[in-house]
C-alpha cells in the first residue's frame, strides 16, 4: 500500500510546513535586510549630509561651487575611513563631477537620473544598478534656495547581502534540519493518529474478502440494530449479505426445481 | 469497537499540525533575529561614530576659532534636530574634560554623567555603556589642547525593540499561516477520511436493513479506496445474484407453459423483491454525496483573498489620483468600499438564484471572472475611477461565489444539520477576515499595494480550481430561496423586524465598514503606524468576533437571552466608539476596535437567532431561511452607508473625532433599540398579535 491516509496528511502538513518556514524565513530576512539596508542609508546620509552643509555654507559666504577645493579632501579622507565607501562625489547643477573621491572621475558626467535628485528635498536613495552600487544622495541648494548641485556617495550594491550572506547561509542549514525533524514528527504522528482508522478498515477488508463464501446457508444471529457506529453498520452489513446470499441462493434453487419438475 | 470520530480525529491532526508547524517556525525566527542582532550591532555604532566625528568637526571650527567651549551658543538648537532624525539616539551632549554638562538634547542624567567620569572617557573618547545607554564619544579640541567630548547616547534596547516589532509580525504570520494550514488540514480530512467514510457508513446502514440500490463513489488507492472497492464488489456480487435469479425466472417463464410453476418462480422473486431492494437500472448505481465541508476550503480561499486588501484598501486608495474632483477625497477613498458593498447587497439574490439554477460550481467560477477582473484592475489602477470600477468588478464576484458557497452548502442541508451547515460557512468567512486582515498589512509592507493584488488574484484562481473539484449539479430546487418584492415589503410591516433591522442590524453594519474598513486605517495612518501595525490593530476586530460568536451562540441557544445580547453588544460596539472624543493616538481606537469586536460577537449571532423568535408567522409562511437571508441583505444597507457616513464626517470632525461621532449616533439607534425591545415581548403571543393585526 503506496499511497495510505498518512501518506497524504504527511506530504499535506509537509507541504504546509516547508511553505510557512519559506514564507517565514523570507519575510524575516525581508524585513532584517530592510532595516539593516535603512541604517547603512541613514550612517551614509550622516556623511553626505555633513558634506553638503560644509558646502551650503561656504556657498551661503559666496564661494561658488567650483572653487571650494577643500571639498576634495574632505571627500578623500571620508573614503579614507571606511574601505566600503566606493566613491563619492560632488557635482554641479549641469551634471558635471567637479570633485570625487576618486580623482580620474573628475571631469565626466553624472547619470541622468541624479540631475532629478536635484529637485527633491529629502534624502534621496537610489539603486543604481550593480555597476553604480547603491546611491545616497543630497541636493546642495544655494544662496537663493536654487539646487547648485548635488552630493552622492556610492557604496557596493551587495554590501548588505554581502553583510547577511554568512547568516543566510547558516539560517537555510538551520531551516533544512528543521525541516527535516519536524517533517519526521509529522510522518510518525500521522501515521500514530491514522493507525486506528487503518486497522479497523484493512481488519473490515479482510473480512470483506470471503463473506461471500461464508455464505454457506447458515445465517448466525442478527447483531445488535441499536448499534449505529460504523463498525456496528458493518457488521450489520455482514450480517445482511450472508442472509440476502442465503436468501438468492435458496430462490435460485427453488426456481432451478421448479424449472426442472415442470 | 467505537465509532469514529471524525471531529476527534481532526482536533488531533489539528494538535500534531500545531506541534509540527509552529515550534519550527518560532525557532528559526529566533535563530534569524539573533544571527541578524550580531549584523546590526556594528552597523549602529558605524553610524554613532560618525555622527558624533561630523558634529566634533563642527565644534572644532568654533573652538579654533577661540570661543570657550562653556560660551558657545545656540548648542542645543543645532544638536535638537540631529536628534530627532535619529530615532536610535537618546541624547547628544557636549562636556568639558572636568565631566561637566556643558550642553545636551534628550534623556540625560546625574548618573549618565557620574558613569562617563567614572569610564575615564571625558578626554579620550571611546565607547562605553552609560545610563541605560550606549556612549560613543569623541574629544574636540582647541588650537592647543582637547577641550572637551562629544557624545552620542544610543538607546542599549533600540536593536531589541526594533526586532520585537519584527517578530511580533513574525508572530502574526505563524497564526495567520497556522490557521490556512489548519483549513488545508481540515479539507484533507474531509475529502479523504469523513466525507469518504460518512458516505460509506450511510451506505452500510441502508445495506444492513437489506437496501443494495447504491454503490458508493469513492475511489482511491488508500485504505478508505481499498476498502470501497472491496465493499462495492462485494455488493456486486450480490446484485448479480439478484439479477441471475431474475433472469432465471424469466427464462422459466419463456421456456414453460405450465402456468403454476411461472407463478411459483415470480412468487420467489416477489419474495426476495420484498425483503431487499436492489437497483432498478440494472446494476447498483454510484451515490454521488455533496458535503458543506467539500466547499469550504474554496470559500475560506476567495474570501481570504478579498480580505487581503482590506486593512489597507483606504490608503491605497488616498494614494492614487483622485479623477472624480467633484467629490471629496474623503468621498473618494470612500466610495470604492461603498459601491463593493452595494454590488454585494444588489447582486446577492440573483447569484442564488441563478446558483440553484446552473448549480454551485457554474456560478462560482463565473464569479471568478469579475472577481480576477477586478483584483487586476484594482492592482493596475491609476487613477480612482479604476480602482471604483475594479471595486465594482469585485463586489458582482464576491456576490456570486459566495451565494453560490451558501446555496451549496445550504443544499447539504437534508444531509448534515443546518447548524453544522451553517458553520461551515461562517466559519469559512471569520477564518478568512482574520488571515486575510492580518496578512494584508504585512504584505502591503513586503510587496507593496499592487503586489497584495495580485497575490489576491492567484488566490482566486486556485479557489476556482478546488471548486472545480466539486461534485455535479446537485438538486437545489427547494434548498435555497429569496423573497420577491411584495414579500420583502410584507415582512418590513412586522415592526419589531423592521426595529431589529433598522436599529441593530445596519447599525452594526455602519460601524463594520465604516470604522474597521475606512476610517481606523486611515487615522493611524496619519498617527505614522505602518501599515503592518495597522493590520494588527483591525485584526483585534476580526480576532473577538471569531472568539466570542460561536461562545455567545451557544450561551443564547441555552439561556434563551438573545434580545439581551443583541442590545448589549450594540450598546458596547456603539459606546467604545467614542474612544477617540476623550483623546487622540492608537489606544482610543484600539479600544474603539476592541468594544466593535465585543459587541459584535456579542450581537451577530443572536440577531439571526432572533428572527425565528420575532417572525414567527414569516419564518412559518416564507421559510426561515429566505427571511434570515433577507436580514442579511438589509444589512448590507449598513455596510454600504458606512464608509459614506464617515466619509461625511470627517471634512468636519478630522479622523477620530469622525469615529466618534459615528458612534454616537450608532448609541443612540442601540438605545432606540433597547426602549423598543421592551415591546417586543417573546414566545408565542407574537404570532397571536401578528394574526390580530
Amino acid at each position: 500500500m503506496l499511497w495510505t491516509l498518512a501518506h497524504k496528511v504527511s506530504v499535506a502538513l509537509l507541504a504546509i510546513l516547508v511553505c510557512m518556514m519559506a514564507a517565514t524565513c523570507s519575510f524575516a530576512y525581508w524585513k532584517l535586510e530592510d532595516f539593516l539596508s535603512s541604517m547603512v542609508r541613514s550612517r551614509y546620509g550622516v556623511i553626505v549630509e555633513a558634506i553638503k552643509s560644509g558646502i551650503e555654507d561656504r556657498s551661503a559666504l559666496g564661494i561658488p561651487l567650483f572653487q571650494q577645493h577643500s571639498i576634495q579632501e574632505q571627500l578623500e579622507r571620508y573614503k579614507g575611513e571606511d574601505v566600503q565607501i566606493l566613491d563619492i562625489e560632488v557635482f554641479n547643477a549641469e551634471g558635471d563631477i567637479l570633485y570625487n573621491s576618486d580623482r580620474g572621475a573628475i571631469g565626466a558626467r553624472v547619470p541622468k537620473g541624479w540631475l532629478a535628485m536635484l529637485t527633491e528635498q529629502n534624502w534621496t536613495y537610489a539603486d543604481g544598478g550593480e555597476d553604480e552600487g547603491q546611491v545616497v544622495g543630497a541636493p546642495i541648494v544655494g544662496a537663493f534656495d536654487q539646487p547648485i548641485g548635488g552630493v552622492v556617495l556610492r557604496y557596493p550594491a551587495t554590501y548588505v547581502e554581502d553583510r547577511l550572506g554568512a547568516v543566510i547561509a547558516k539560517l537555510g542549514a538551520d531551516m533544512a534540519i528543521l525541516i527535516v525533524a519536524f517533517g519526521g514528527v509529522a510522518v510518525i504522528g500521522s501515521i500514530f493518529l491514522l493507525r486506528g482508522i487503518r486497522l479497523r478498515l484493512l481488519s473490515m477488508e479482510a473480512s470483506l474478502s470471503d463473506l461471500i463464501d461464508r455464505a454457506d446457508g447458515v445465517v448466525p444471529s442478527q447483531p445488535d440494530s441499536q448499534d449505529h457506529s460504523f463498525e456496528g453498520c458493518f457488521h450489520g452489513f455482514e450480517w445482511r449479505t450472508r442472509e440476502v446470499v442465503v436468501h438468492l441462493k435458496s430462490a435460485l434453487d427453488d426456481v432451478e426445481r421448479l424449472d426442472r419438475l415442470a | 469497537m467505537s465509532e469514529i470520530r471524525y471531529n476527534s480525529l481532526f482536533l488531533r491532526l489539528l494538535v500534531l499540525a500545531a506541534l509540527v508547524l509552529i515550534p519550527p517556525v518560532l525557532v528559526v525566527s529566533y535563530f534569524a533575529v539573533t544571527s541578524f542582532e550580531s549584523g546590526i550591532e556594528p552597523e549602529l555604532e558605524g553610524k554613532a561614530r560618525t555622527v558624533a566625528e561630523n558634529l566634533s568637526v563642527q565644534f572644532n571650527k568654533a573652538l579654533v576659532g577661540g570661543i570657550p567651549i562653556d560660551k558657545l551658543v545656540g548648542v542645543e538648537d543645532f544638536l535638537a534636530p540631529i536628534l530627532k532624525g535619529n530615532q536610535e539616539f537618546v541624547y547628544l551632549a557636549l562636556y568639558d574634560v572636568q565631566g561637566k554638562r556643558l550642553f545636551s538634547v534628550g534623556s540625560v542624567s546625574d548618573e549618565l554623567d557620574k558613569s562617563l567620569v567614572d569610564a575615564g572617557i571625558l578626554v579620550t573618547g571611546g565607547a562605553v555603556k552609560a545610563g541605560g545607554a550606549l556612549d560613543y564619544s569623541v574629544p574636540v579640541h582647541t588650537k592647543e589642547t582637547t577641550a572637551g567630548t562629544l557624545h552620542v547616547g544610543v538607546e542599549s534596547d533600540y536593536i531589541a525593540r526594533s526586532f520585537r516589532s519584527i517578530l511580533l509580525d513574525v508572530g502574526v504570520l505563524t497564526i495567520v499561516s497556522f490557521l490556512i494550514a489548519s483549513e488545508i488540514l481540515l479539507y484533507v480530512v474531509a475529502v479523504n477520511v469523513s466525507g469518504p467514510l460518512g458516505q460509506i457508513g450511510r451506505l452500510l446502514r441502508r445495506y444492513s436493513k437489506g437496501d443494495f440500490s447504491e454503490v458508493a463513489s469513492v475511489s482511491g488507492l488508500d485504505e478508505v479506496g481499498r476498502f470501497t472497492k472491496h465493499l462495492n464488489r462485494t455488493v456486486r456480487i450480490v446484485d448479480e445474484l439478484y439479477r441471475k435469479l431474475v433472469a432465471y425466472v424469466e427464462e422459466v417463464r419463456l421456456g414453460h407453459f405450465d402456468g403454476q410453476a411461472i407463478s411459483d418462480a415470480y412468487a420467489v422473486e416477489d419474495r426476495v423483491k420484498f425483503l431487499y431492494r436492489f437497483s432498478g437500472k440494472g446494476s447498483p448505481q454510484f451515490k454521488i454525496e455533496h458535503h458543506a465541508l467539500d466547499i469550504r476550503l474554496a470559500l475560506f480561499l476567495f474570501t481570504f483573498a478579498e480580505e487581503l486588501t482590506r486593512s489597507f484598501f483606504p490608503l491605497y486608495s488616498m494614494s492614487l489620483p483622485n479623477s472624480l474632483s467633484w467629490l471629496s477625497t474623503e468621498m473618494t477613498m470612500a466610495l470604492p468600499i461603498a459601491v463593493f458593498m452595494a454590488m454585494v447587497a444588489i447582486f446577492s439574490p440573483w447569484s442564488g438564484a441563478i446558483a440553484q439554477r446552473l448549480g454551485s460550481r457554474n456560478v462560482f467560477h463565473m464569479g471568478l471572472l469579475p472577481s480576477i477582473l477586478g483584483f487586476v484592475l484594482c492592482g493596475v489602477a491609476q487613477d480612482s475611477v479604476h480602482l471604483l470600477v475594479g471595486r465594482l468588478a469585485c463586489g458582482l464576484g464576491y456576490a456570486m461565489t459566495t451565494m453560490a458557497c451558501q446555496v451549496y452548502i445550504t443544499s447539504t442541508v437534508r444531509e448534515e444539520s443546518r447548524t453544522q451547515s451553517l458553520g461551515v460557512f461562517v466559519g469559512a468567512v471569520l477564518t478568512a477576515s482574520v488571515c486575510g486582515s492580518g496578512l494584508g498589512g504585512i504584505l502591503a509592507e513586503w510587496i507593496g499595494f499592487r503586489g497584495v493584488f495580485w497575490v489576491s488574484t492567484v488566490v482566486v484562481a486556485v479557489s476556482g480550481i478546488l471548486a472545480g473539484r466539486l461534485p455535479d449539479q446537485s438538486p437545489f430546487s427547494q434548498s435555497f430561496r429569496f423573497l420577491p418584492i411584495s414579500e420583502r415589503l410584507g415582512l418590513l410591516k412586522n415592526w419589531r423586524f423592521s426595529v431589529l433591522v433598522l436599529f441593530a442590524a445596519i447599525p452594526s453594519k455602519i460601524a463594520v465598514t465604516g470604522v474597521t474598513f475606512f476610517l481606523a486605517p486611515l487615522y493611524l495612518w496619519t498617527l505614522g503606524y505602518g501599515y503592518a501595525e495597522i493590520a494588527q490593530m483591525v485584526m483585534l476586530y476580526a480576532i473577538l468576533v471569531v472568539i466570542l460568536s460561536p461562545m455567545v451562540a451557544r450561551l443564547a441557544d441555552r439561556t434563551g437571552w438573545r434580545l439581551g445580547l443583541v442590545v448589549t453588544g450594540g450598546l458596547i460596539g456603539s459606546i467604545g466608539l467614542l474612544a477617540p472624543a476623550f483623546g487622540g493616538g492608537a489606544l482610543p481606537v484600539v479600544i474603539s476596535l476592541v468594544c466593535l469586536g465585543i459587541g459584535n460577537g456579542l450581537a451577530a449571532s443572536p440577531q439571526l437567532a432572533l428572527i425565528p423568535d420575532l417572525c414567527w408567522i414569516e419564518c412559518r409562511s416564507l421559510g426561515q431561511s429566505a427571511v434570515l437571508a433577507e436580514v442579511r441583505r438589509l444589512e448590507r444597507i449598513g455596510s454600504t452607508l458606512g464608509p459614506i457616513l464617515a466619509a461625511v464626517l470627517v471634512p468636519f470632525l478630522g479622523y477620530g473625532l469622525a469615529i466618534a461621532g459615528l458612534g454616537a449616533g450608532l448609541v443612540v439607534m442601540s438605545a432606540v433599540f433597547l426602549f423598543a425591545s421592551f415591546g417586543f415581548g417573546s414566545g408565542i403571543h407574537i404570532a397571536t398579535e401578528e394574526v390580530d393585526e
